[in-house]
């Protein structure tokens, strides 16, 4: 079930799964995905990108687009759930 | 579970999945259109501007949900941080209409249910079916097989299927423009048009970069109306965000503090603040750099999921629209003559070409650009030349 979204004028649907996914041995803690999300998303911890939270993800894929070490695989939240957003 | 089995099968009810739809299905063609969304719309941001033209190729529309009909284009320019001069255009048609995604895409994606295509939502495309090199469909987060004749990957600029497929890669990151729109929303329809002078769109122009963080840019900000309420954003390549850590509040407060916009839009109350990548130039890429198609065995890709975009104007909702019906006719070719391979398909790619999409990307060369990387003053000339003139010039 929706519920009031962290971000102004968006619903949120949980269960998303991880649609983000970082894979450790090609991070090489540069951060670029970091900067570039939005949502403050994502997080370094002991020298490598890891997802924070995926409530203020606005499913852009920064991230994904960013990475210099393609250590990052995207795809997308589970059908119906994830971000609802009211005024695009 | 008894096999499904579509003439053609569309990943992404937006623009271009819903009108290739609507499109496919009037042809006869056995269609479903898969949505990863609860409904339609409702993971979408957009500068909420519909240019007039495709009015022109889809009159339907005109039933569609509207919220303003836009009949200029103020452009101000800015200098010290103030507005130094005002273009103002107005027509005696409109350009564009106002029209926010989450109604807009639900309303379109009944009119192909309508004509006859099946909507699944609620569901991911998560890899694509291929045998003996030929797309043969896809395979759902649900674990299910859904076979097509031809697949239709509208999926948008990340388009995760014309990756699988093998068609196309990843966007490089300079080729991205990472937007943030806010949504503002006025008391009265009356405050908006009193704010906008009319029923303009509103563009402000940085040509000597004091506002807006340098190069990477696309370099105005917009103001895109709806009936009382209104986007307003800017964009940064994402390779650029990467390096220089932009801070859009610091850069919209300082915005904000413009006296024009004091006087105009005091009464506009924040609603939602909103991002979404956007390709640019990735279609110019293609043409340079020979990689990507648009189709292979069995698969076209229409709209942002190709790269498609107005380079003068950063609009994608028309070439989205536009190449959803011409893949869709393309299909029904197809099928007519039994031959979903790529030796047929390339009709597609030809015929976007030659039309208005392959025009718009031929004029405006990303390389006009980039020739002037170290030449500030000259990089500045181009940007207004190449992005803004063309936008009011193609507005006649």
């Amino acid at each position: 079930m929706p519920r009031k979204g962290k971000l102004p004028g968006t619903e949120w649907v949980p269960d998303t799964g991880d649609f983000i996914k970082i894979e450790p041995k090609r991070c090489n803690g540069c951060a670029k995905c970091v900067v570039v999300c939005f949502g403050n998303c994502l997080g370094i911890r002991r020298g490598k990108a890891t997802v924070l939270t995926y409530e203020t993800c606005y499913e852009c894929g920064a991230c994904w687009f960013v990475c210099p070490e393609n250590a990052i695989e995207f795809s997308w939240p589970k059908g119906g759930t994830g971000i609802r957003i009211k005024y695009g | 579970m008894a096999e499904q089995k579509y003439d053609v099968v569309i990943v992404g009810a937006s623009f271009g999945g819903c009108t290739a739809a609507k499109v496919a299905a009037e042809k006869g063609l056995k269609t479903l259109m898969v949505e990863r969304a609860s409904a339609p719309g409702e993971k979408i941001v957009s500068g909420t501007g519909l240019p007039s033209l495709v009015m022109a190729e889809f009159p339907w529309l005109m039933e569609a949900p509207l919220e303003r009909t836009i009949t200029g284009l103020t452009t101000h320019f800015l200098k010290g941080g103030q507005v130094q001069t005002t273009v103002k255009v107005e027509l005696p048609i409109p350009i564009a209409y106002g029209i926010y995604c989450r109604i807009f895409i639900k309303w379109l994606a009944e009119q192909a249910v309508k004509a006859g295509a099946k909507l699944m939502t609620s569901t991911v495309a998560t890899d694509v079916i291929k045998e003996r090199g030929m797309v043969k469909g896809i395979v759902t987060d649900a674990g299910e097989e859904i076979r097509s004749d031809i697949l239709i990957a509208a999926d948008g600029m990340w388009s995760l299927i014309g990756i699988k497929a093998g068609i196309r890669k990843k966007v490089a990151a300079e080729d991205i423009m990472n937007g943030v729109w806010l949504d503002f929303v006025m008391p009265t329809k009356e405050d908006l048009d009193r704010a906008l002078g009319g029923s303009n769109l509103m563009m402000f122009w940085d040509p000597a970069g004091e506002m807006l963080p340098p190069h990477g840019i696309v370099g105005y900000f917009g103001v895109f109306p709806c009936e009382k309420s209104f986007h307003f954003g800017i964009g940064t390549v994402i390779s650029h965000l990467a390096e220089k850590r932009i801070n859009y509040d610091e850069l919209y407060r300082r915005f904000f503090q413009i006296e024009y916009w004091k006087q105009n839009f005091s009464q506009a109350k924040l609603r939602s603040r909103m991002w979404r990548p956007y390709p640019i130039y990735a279609a110019l890429d293609r043409e340079q750099k020979g990689n990507d198609r648009t189709y292979g065995n069995g698969i076209m890709i229409v709209g942002d999921a190709a790269g498609f975009e107005e380079p003068s104007s950063g609009a994608g909702i028309h070439t989205a629209m536009l190449s959803g019906k011409m893949a869709a006719e393309v299909a029904a070719d197809a099928l007519a003559e039994g031959d979903p391979s790529a030796a047929f398909l390339k009709r597609y790619e030809e015929g976007w070409r030659s039309s208005i999409i392959g025009q718009g990307i031929k004029n405006y060369a990303r390389k006009d650009i980039s020739r002037y990387a170290g030449d500030e003053e000259q990089m500045k000339r181009k940007i207004l030349e190449v992005y803004a003139m063309p936008l009011i010039t193609a507005s006649f």
